[in-house]
């Protein structure tokens, strides 16, 4: 689930926590992507209480990091660990957002 | 020999029953159930997004055998026509892609995967390590020895 939005000099700042199955990757894009269109581009995603993540979850993450990206900032994921950090290892996507 | 099948409809039918299946899963497989959960987890996605196209009076079946404390044998199967198997995952996904990861993140927890003639059943098997054939196997496997 999400347990916290803070929204702040261009960043918004975001805690997960949980299990991310489908329908919190659903929740994630409704209530993250109007930030983008309210002009912020620094997403840093905490996710050290978060236990399990889907490809649903990954793809949205994925999803706002690209238009992050276009508006000239980007992803960080901060707090991976266990199985999580195995996923993110797996499919490359180390690779792909800002890792703290 | 254990055999349990299960029938939902939708996210929603999923939902209901899925904490049942990762406690099952953990019970039946302690030491390996954390990969092969997100394995039939993406299982169960596809069978419901792609099978059945979001179909909510579309069943989805979940069939889940132990045998012989050896291995889980588990098998999804929705109401679509079919899928290709020459249509993905193979490789790793392409990295600035919202999806195609499903498929890929099932073949590297399971350790064998099979679909049906008609591509709308997938079957995911997953050996218990604790079970000293499989672990005698792996370790010669590693170049070891007991």
């Amino acid at each position: 689930m999400i347990k916290d939005i803070q929204a702040s000099n261009g960043q918004v700042r975001v805690l997960l926590s949980g299990r991310i199955y489908v329908e919190v990757a659903t929740t994630i894009r409704e209530k993250l992507f109007p930030y983008i269109d309210q002009g912020y581009k620094n997403f840093l995603i905490q996710v050290s209480e978060v236990d399990y993540i889907d490809s649903s979850g990954l793809g949205v993450l994925v999803a706002l990091q690209k238009k992050a990206v276009q508006n000239g900032g980007g992803v960080s994921i901060q707090g991976l660990h266990g199985h999580v950090k195995e996923l993110f290892e797996l499919t490359r996507l180390t690779r792909v957002f800002n890792i703290q | 020999m254990t055999d349990i099948e299960v029938k939902f409809k939708g996210y929603e039918g999923y939902r209901l029953v899925r904490k049942w299946i990762g406690e099952t899963i953990k019970k039946f497989l302690p030491a390996d159930y954390a990969g092969i959960e997100v394995a039939l987890n993406e299982a169960i996605n596809n069978a419901i997004k792609h099978g059945n196209e979001d179909g909510r009076e579309k069943w989805v079946t979940f069939r889940l055998k132990l045998v012989d404390n050896k291995r889980v044998i588990i098998r999804v199967k929705d109401e679509g026509n079919g899928f290709r198997q020459d249509q993905g995952g193979e490789g790793i996904p392409c990295l600035n892609k919202d999806s195609g990861r499903g498929i890929f993140i099932m073949r590297h927890f399971a350790d064998r995967i099979y679909y049906n003639k008609q591509g709308n059943e997938v079957m995911l098997v997953k050996n218990n390590s604790l079970d000293p054939a499989s672990l005698r196997k792996k370790l010669i496997t590693q170049g070891g020895a007991i």
